[in-house]
């Protein structure tokens, strides 16, 4: 019989098994997937080119509407930008304020994962435990910052409004309904049979090679690298918050999500820690920004003009934001670097060039990067 | 703020390992900024391949990002920064920072040092039209199938204006609909 040629499908953007708005050229030979390609671009907004025509504080509306999933890791990154443009420190009490609100988003992204996660291993009860988690988190969320998807509650300067006065026992309440439901999930789920013939060995990426991939976050940290910025670059009140990062040993598939799950408890522990520090009488939440940034110095020396940068450990891995302003009330410049497109980049052409993968792996493999799609095309 | 103040009080490991490692006569200048472990290596377009090399010898493994900036009325350059981090050496920063002539933005890839960099590259083209010399494969990736207009995130691309003149009452305003041409009749041969 003459050799077969591959035959190319589309996987996405509307497929179950795609992680969102993004889609996958497949060529497949037989089962067997030969080759990948990302086709990204169905959400793209152009936020960067839309903040530079905005206001300063107008753009925090913006900055983390990139992705769904993990919205204040992304807030907080672009809020400390522009702290750092204008000279300016938030109170103490907002520090831990953010910290705690961006924890519970990292929780909520986890939870909001495992849904999909479930889905694309074909374990039906997953989904609905994990956004039943999950909707007590944005419930909180509603109940503290008024909205439910998008919070808006870090502002330039401080938080945008006081913590309720029951903020401490909202918050525990929150969590203590949300980490049984966590735990029957790793009962029921991570030490399953069928989930651990359909994870374990697949989708390897171990040891230093997923740093030369340029990957990130939980993967990086799945494949045994202790590397978290909220570590080796502390930000916020993670300076004195006691916590640890949990790493895996194969770096496959099941790693990623034993790493992602007991992040979760880490985020616990982090919030039960800072809860204690804030209280709700404290008026002194936020420091007025000035209009403009601070004056830049004589050009041509570059980098003598206002640059504020910050660096974020968001869920799916590190952020960045920088900023460039001029003496104006809008940006110049604004830069969002964002962890997802070196997961579906690099370390996806790197399993497939190194592994065995039929499509039914794919969307295994594909979810248990977690990419943010949204968040490469901006 | 600027970037350069505040340099770093008493003697900075990191900043000497930098210094040493870099080949000599290819950099202008490294400065440790106000940001505790972050460093900013200024360097000419040219010699942007031998310091990227020098920097991943030196355990900058893990490439970020790629950012151009236009700075279109102030100076008639894209000013690119590329952005590494060291997992080795527990996270500091390098941005290397260069300049390319705005009418003629080229410079060489870095696509064999970095894997990420060949995605990031493609991104700056089609936003900035920044050409990248031995980049096999720059095309519209994100504005794939989408886009005819030029590079969307360079200044003198006026958002407003463009839309305008192309989609209300413009030059798609009332575009024909494509139409797919009818099948051949079957069975008549």
């Amino acid at each position: 019989m003459a050799e077969s040629k591959p035959r190319m499908i589309f996987l996405g953007p509307q497929h179950p098994g795609a992680p969102g708005n993004v889609a996958f050229k497949v060529w497949l030979k037989g089962e067997k997937v030969v080759k990948a390609e990302l086709v990204p671009g169905f959400l793209h907004r152009g936020f960067e080119k839309m903040m530079e025509n905005r206001w300063w504080e107008v753009d925090v509306v913006l900055s983390p509407r990139y992705c769904v999933e993990d919205p204040d890791n992304f807030e907080l990154a672009y809020v400390l930008a522009v702290e750092d443009l204008f000279g300016v420190e938030a109170p103490e009490k907002a520090k831990v304020v953010r910290t705690i609100v961006a924890e519970m988003s990292r929780i909520q992204s986890h939870l909001f994962w495992l849904m999909h996660m479930g889905g694309a291993t074909g374990a039906r009860y997953i989904p609905g435990w994990a956004m039943a988690a999950r909707e007590e988190i944005l419930k909180w969320y509603d109940y503290v910052t008024g909205h439910r998807i998008y919070h808006h509650y870090m502002t330039p300067g401080g938080i945008r409004w006081n913590i309720p006065k029951d903020f401490k026992e909202v918050t525990l309440r929150a969590l203590n309904k949300v980490m049984p439901i966590v735990k029957d999930i790793e009962d029921a789920f991570i030490n399953n049979r069928i989930l651990r013939a359909r994870t374990e060995g697949i989708g390897v990426v171990k040891g230093y090679v997923a740093v030369q991939l340029n990957a990130t976050g939980p993967t990086l940290r799945a494949a045994g690298i202790k590397y978290d910025v909220r570590k080796v670059d502390p930000y916020e009140a993670y300076r004195d918050v006691d916590f640890e990062i949990p790493t895996g040993t194969e770096g496959d598939a099941h790693d990623r999500i034993v790493v992602r799950i007991r992040e979760i408890y880490q985020s616990k522990r982090i919030i039960e820690q800072l809860v204690e520090r804030v209280k709700p009488e404290d008026l002194n939440y936020r420091v007025k920004m000035p209009l403009l940034p601070p004056p830049s110095l004589p050009w041509p020396a570059v980098a003598r003009h206002g640059e504020g940068m910050s660096r974020v450990e968001a869920a799916r891995g590190e952020a960045m934001v920088h900023v460039v302003g001029i003496k104006d009330r809008k940006p110049y410049r604004v830069k969002l670097i964002t962890p997802s497109m070196p997961l579906l980049t690099t370390v996806m052409d790197y399993i497939i060039e190194h592994e065995d993968i039929t499509i039914a792996d794919l969307p295994i493999i594909v979810m248990s990067l977690d990419p943010c799609p949204p968040d490469i095309d901006r | 703020m600027s970037v350069a103040e505040g340099h770093a009080e008493g003697k900075d490991e990191v900043l000497e390992l930098i210094r040493r490692s870099l080949p000599p006569g290819k950099f202008k200048e490294v400065v440790a900024t106000r940001w505790p472990r972050r460093y900013i290596v200024f360097i000419d377009a040219w010699a942007l391949r031998p310091v990227m090399e020098a920097l991943k010898v030196a355990g900058f493994d893990r490439f970020i990002a790629i950012e151009a900036i236009d700075w279109y009325n102030i100076e008639p350059v894209f000013e690119l920064l590329y952005y590494v981090e060291s997992v080795k050496l527990g996270g500091p920063l390098v941005i290397v920072r260069t300049k390319i002539p705005r009418n003629n933005p080229e410079i060489d890839t870095i696509r064999d040092i970095y894997p990420l960099a060949h995605w990031q590259e493609i991104e700056n083209y089609e936003f900035f039209g920044i050409r990248f010399r031995g980049h096999p494969d720059l095309r519209l990736w994100i504005l794939e199938d989408n886009w005819e207009g030029p590079p969307p995130l360079r200044k003198d691309f006026d958002t407003v204006k463009y839309v305008l003149e192309t989609y209300y009452g413009g030059k798609k305003w009332e575009r024909p609909v494509k139409r797919r041409e009818p099948p051949p009749p079957r069975g008549e041969e």
